[in-house]
């Protein structure tokens, strides 16, 4: 059961627009201190990647400074370790495959830049595969005619069937990417209304541009409780309009705000467009 | 000599004795014309100064005096003071029928006595508000509204443009008692509070406490809305409504049998969908857009010492989107009271209540289903009034409140491929015991003084549990009707209002109440989908308690009124939400609850011109309120939304001639607190941004202008008719509903705050009329 609260403040807010107008205004934020934001993964049978940038003011420009230069180390319980290098300026990767990510195995994140140690810690859960993956190109999503004669199928539906275990919490979490380049992440779910059940997800993706030839991903991760907790409390953090007073979403990092650390399964798929 | 003594010693003696000789006279007060009780009418004895009483709530009073011959004034604003010679030598009943004042502009006959009710009451902190003086206020759309007039006094505030809420004194929205003929109302809004579930045409009078309340009211921390239909003209029949640009009213009253029986009923109903149809858009002219209520009311005299009266309200907003979406929701209560009177000092009334609200989701596409959600109670109340003497005025009862709760209830259609669903049902049991006592020690010193104990229980069928850390640590099952948590709480009520002359008084006040219904929201506008918990194992009653002091001066006759308060409020047992939290088909919310503390403080100054031509207030209210919640903010203070420090609102009524009036109203507040961010950053492809505080921002300040006019088209005994201008937002002040960042559309590296806002000048005319 995929029903959630946001659906009833869309259900109003799409009754807005039929009074209301809009304005750029001037808001004068406050000029804080930039903080290092963490974007730190690691993936069954791959080896660990870590973004490093800053965080900017409102009124610049979207361009976040890389922080270069950091000492990043990753250990598993079973007593690997392995230093990241940066290849480029603010990406480190585990360069060899002395450490890949291994169901069951716990990692430990330590960053070192300037005088501050950030640390996380995660452990792979047990995988759970796609039982089976469809793409729907539609008018709207659940179907129906089109409301108008001009109304293209503009939607994606993304529909992931998945056969829950009914003896652990799991939590997944979905990203979609389109040529390569990840536009949706934050799509996670927990198997508390269908926990031992086969369960299909609807993952809608609304884009006008997509063309023949072009490619969609979709990758399925298991990911631990923190993690499913980062992500749903990252829902209100830029809210539908009118969510309740946004917040910095709850990050499993040790020392710093913004990010988190992710070990999960990994399973992807891709799709053409034809 | 000595003879002489003791002749004068039996003189005194037996004049103390028949001077002790008391009797008592009691009755109603009612209005002459239709038959309507008038409650709080002042009857005071001219002879003794300080000697007098209000009728209650029934419009019944009781006072006993030392026999002999005494003249009682018998006043209500707005109605012709009448002067009673009585001779007390037995106990009688009088039935006293005052006719309104239709001079009352020019304020000649009304004696000064009279009017300095606000002096010498203990009340504080409250608002009384007469229909007749809503009707003239200008509003959106052009239709009469109580809550929107009561957010224009001093200590009631709203958030913002487009939010229904209301605010007093720093408390919360849903910690308002907000009672309709005894019943709750649980969500007092209509189309997202741009109306109010109360229509004008049905009410009779309206009672706001923001301070201190009786004995009698419990259950919400912060104030009590108290309204009252109409009861119906026992009299004639009468036919009044009116007709506006979207919406329309109805209402018939008249007695079943004259003089013993009347029945009201009053409708309204808008429609503003109709004017989407006009839309060329098939997105906006398929939808549906409305809501409709109706009051009704019927009371029977059964004789002289029995009275019987039942109410009812029902009301409902439907909203459709395309034939995809859909949400409607609503309130129904109904009260069935019965008075009687015991004796010439024992007054009783016993209700039977029922309330309730839900709502109810529909998903109208192929895999459809309807979400289904509702809170209701079934309340006993039986309170006594015991007139002692003309010193004591004793109250004192009971109330026993059961109330249900469905969180969620799942209907599907067969074709739906989503789980079927039943949140687990709640249910409580309030109970309070309650007395209080109006107590005059001397002329000059009025004093009230209550308490109210309050045992609630949380019963079962049910798993209940208990958490750790937002998981669930243990689970223990209950069967049916077993006690799963008790509260029991002891709240006090103090007023004492101190009269230093006949034209100022100082009052000072302290209440504590608590409150076992919790609303939870994720939403910073209220909501219907909001909701609503009990107390519980995990969740403790929030307590509040307020500290009030005030200065009450009339000049000029009484035809001015000024009044300064202060107050501060302590707020326990507070609840927030974690972030994302989901509050709906979520049956361990409880382990995503965060709880704390807050408080609140501020000064609130109001003129008041209660009489002539021009007629109006200006009210004044620095405050602040803060939340400190442990998870929000760092555990540090926060304001809190509803953190409006500075609020300015000016109401004018000016009677030109008998035909046209004029009004207007402007309100002028600085920002709510609203959390805006203080950086953004990149995280898996997106722009997300960074906080630094809750609530560390305002929103700009807000101010509106409306003005109204209405002219009388014709009045003759039989019928009646006016006509209703009036413009929103009169100088069309773009007042944001929401404030958004987002990324520049034609520069996406870029980002705007945006903001949207509702309504510029929004003109309408009504038409009204009366037969």
């Amino acid at each position: 059961m995929h029903f959630r609260t946001s659906n009833t403040v869309i259900i109003f807010i799409a009754l807005m627009p039929l009074f209301s107008c809009k304005e750029i205004i001037d808001i004068n934020t406050v000029v804080a201190e930039p903080q290092i934001v963490v974007e730190a993964g690691i993936g069954t049978n791959e080896t660990p990647v870590v973004y490093l940038t800053k965080t900017v003011d409102i009124d610049n420009l979207n361009e976040f400074p890389a922080v270069g230069n950091a000492k990043i180390t990753m250990t598993d319980d079973k007593g690997r370790s392995v230093t990241l290098v940066e290849s480029s300026p603010g990406q480190y990767i585990g360069a060899t495959p002395a450490l890949t990510g291994k169901v069951g195995n716990t990692y430990q994140l330590t960053i070192e830049t300037g005088s501050k140690i950030i640390t996380a810690a995660g452990t792979i859960p047990s995988q759970v595969k796609m039982d089976s993956v469809k793409i729907l190109n539609s008018i709207y999503p659940g179907g129906g005619s089109p409301l108008n004669s001009s109304q293209k199928a503009d939607f994606y539906e993304i529909k992931v069937k998945y056969s829950d275990p009914v003896n652990e919490e799991n939590y997944y979490r979905f990203v979609i990417s389109l040529n390569g380049k990840v536009t949706s992440s934050n799509n996670v779910y927990d198997d508390k209304w269908n926990n031992g059940k086969q369960v299909e997800t609807n993952l809608i993706m609304y884009n006008p541009d997509i063309k023949a030839g072009d490619l969609i991903g979709v990758e399925m991760q298991c990911i631990d409780k923190a993690v499913f907790e980062y992500f749903k409390s990252m829902r209100n953090s830029n809210g539908p309009r009118n969510a309740s007073s946004p917040a910095n979403p709850y990050t499993n990092l040790n020392g710093s705000l913004l990010g988190f650390f992710s070990a999960h399964t990994v399973e992807r798929r891709e799709f053409r467009i034809n | 000599m000595r003879k002489l003594i003791c002749i004068t010693i039996f003189v005194t003696l037996s004049l103390t004795i028949l001077a002790s000789v008391r009797h008592t006279i009691s009755g109603t007060v009612s209005d002459i014309t239709n038959g309507e009780s008038l409650a709080g009418s002042t009857i005071l004895v001219k002879e003794i100064q300080g000697v007098g009483v209000s009728t209650n709530a029934y419009g019944y009073f009781s006072l006993t005096l030392p026999d002999g011959k005494y003249t009682l004034v018998v006043s209500y604003l707005g109605y012709k003071t009448v002067e009673i010679p009585v001779v007390y030598s037995e106990n009688r009943q009088y039935n006293i029928k005052l006719s309104p004042d239709a001079q009352q502009l020019s304020d000649f006959e009304i004696s000064a006595k009279t009017k300095n009710n606000n002096i010498i009451s203990t009340q504080m902190g409250a608002e009384k508000l007469e229909v007749k003086e809503i009707s003239k206020i200008p509003v959106l759309f052009g239709e009469a509204d109580i809550l929107k007039t009561l957010k224009l006094t001093p200590g009631i505030k709203s958030v913002g443009e487009g939010n229904g809420g209301m605010y007093v004194r720093g408390g919360n929205n849903s910690q308002n008692l907000i009672l309709m003929d005894e019943a709750t109302v649980y969500n007092a809004d209509h189309l997202l509070g741009f109306f109010s579930t109360f229509n004008s045409d049905a009410i009779k009078d309206i009672q706001m406490f923001k301070g201190t309340a009786s004995a009698e009211y419990g259950g919400r921390t912060s104030s009590v809305l108290d309204v009252k239909m109409k009861e119906g003209n026992n009299q004639n029949y009468h036919v009044g409504g009116g007709i506006g640009l979207i919406s329309s009213r109805l209402s018939v009253e008249g007695p079943i049998v004259k003089d013993k029986s009347s029945f009201l009923i009053s409708g309204r109903r808008t429609y503003a969908d109709l004017f989407l149809k006009l839309s060329p858009d098939e997105l906006i002219n398929n939808n549906q857009l409305y809501f409709y209520d109706l009051n009704m009311k019927a009371n029977y005299i059964i004789n002289d010492k029995n009275r019987l009266y039942l109410s009812g309200y029902f009301g409902r907003d439907v909203f459709k989107f395309q034939d995809r979406f859909g949400i409607n929701w609503g309130n129904s209560t109904a009260t069935l009271r019965w008075n009687h009177i015991w004796n010439e000092k024992l007054f009783s009334n016993t209700s039977v209540i029922y309330s309730d609200f839900d709502y109810n989701i529909d998903i109208l596409q192929d895999a459809g289903f309807t979400l289904k959600s509702i809170i209701k109670n079934w309340n006993f109340k039986h309170e006594f009034q015991y007139y002692l003497n003309n010193k004591n005025t004793l109250s004192f009862g009971l109330n026993s409140i059961y109330h249900t709760i469905i969180p969620g209830q799942l209907e599907l259609a067969d074709s739906s491929k989503i789980q079927p669903l039943t949140l687990q049902k709640k249910y409580a049991l309030d109970n309070a015991l309650y007395f209080s006592n109006e107590w005059k020690p001397f002329y000059n010193l009025n004093i009230s003084y209550g308490l109210r104990w309050s045992v609630y229980h949380l019963l079962g069928p049910g798993d209940f549990f208990t958490y750790l850390n937002g998981q669930v640590n243990s689970t223990t099952t209950y069967a049916k009707g077993q006690i799963v948590k008790t509260y029991s709480n002891i709240e006090p009520r103090l007023n004492i209002a101190w009269i230093l002359s006949e034209s100022n008084s100082i009052k000072t006040s302290y209440t504590r109440n608590t409150q076992h219904l919790h609303l939870i929201s994720n939403s910073t506008s209220t909501m219907p989908t909001d909701l609503w918990i009990p107390s519980s194992n995990n969740v403790k009653p929030e307590i509040g308690d307020q500290l009030s002091v005030g200065y009450f001066r009339n000049f000029k006759n009484d035809r001015y009124q000024l009044s300064g308060e202060i107050y501060y409020r302590w707020m326990y047992n507070q609840i927030d939400l974690k972030n994302g939290a989901d509050i709906n088909a979520n049956d361990k919310i409880e382990g995503e609850l965060l709880f704390g503390k807050g408080r609140a403080y501020g000064i609130e100054l109001l003129l008041k011109k209660k009489q002539g031509k021009l007629t109006g207030w200006i009210g004044y209210t620095y405050s602040r309120t803060e939340r400190l919640i442990d998870g929000i903010n760092n555990n540090r203070w926060y304001p809190a939304k509803q953190d409006i420090i500075h609020d300015i609102s000016v109401v004018a009524i000016y009677d030109f001639n008998k035909k046209w009036s004029a009004s207007a109203s402007w309100v002028f507040n600085t920002g709510s607190a609203v959390t805006f961010p203080s950086g953004k950053y990149l995280i898996n492809g997106n722009i997300q941004y960074y906080y630094t505080e809750r609530n560390g921002y305002r929103m700009p300040d807000y101010h509106r202008l409306d003005i109204g006019a209405t002219r009388l088209l014709k009045k003759t005994k039989k019928f009646e008719s006016s006509l209703n201008f009036s413009v929103y937002n009169a100088y069309g002040h773009k007042n944001p509903f929401s404030i958004d960042f987002e990324q520049d559309e034609n520069n996406p590296a870029k980002t705007n705050a945006v903001m949207t806002y509702l309504f510029t000048y929004v003109p309408s005319v009504t038409y009204n009329f009366k037969f």
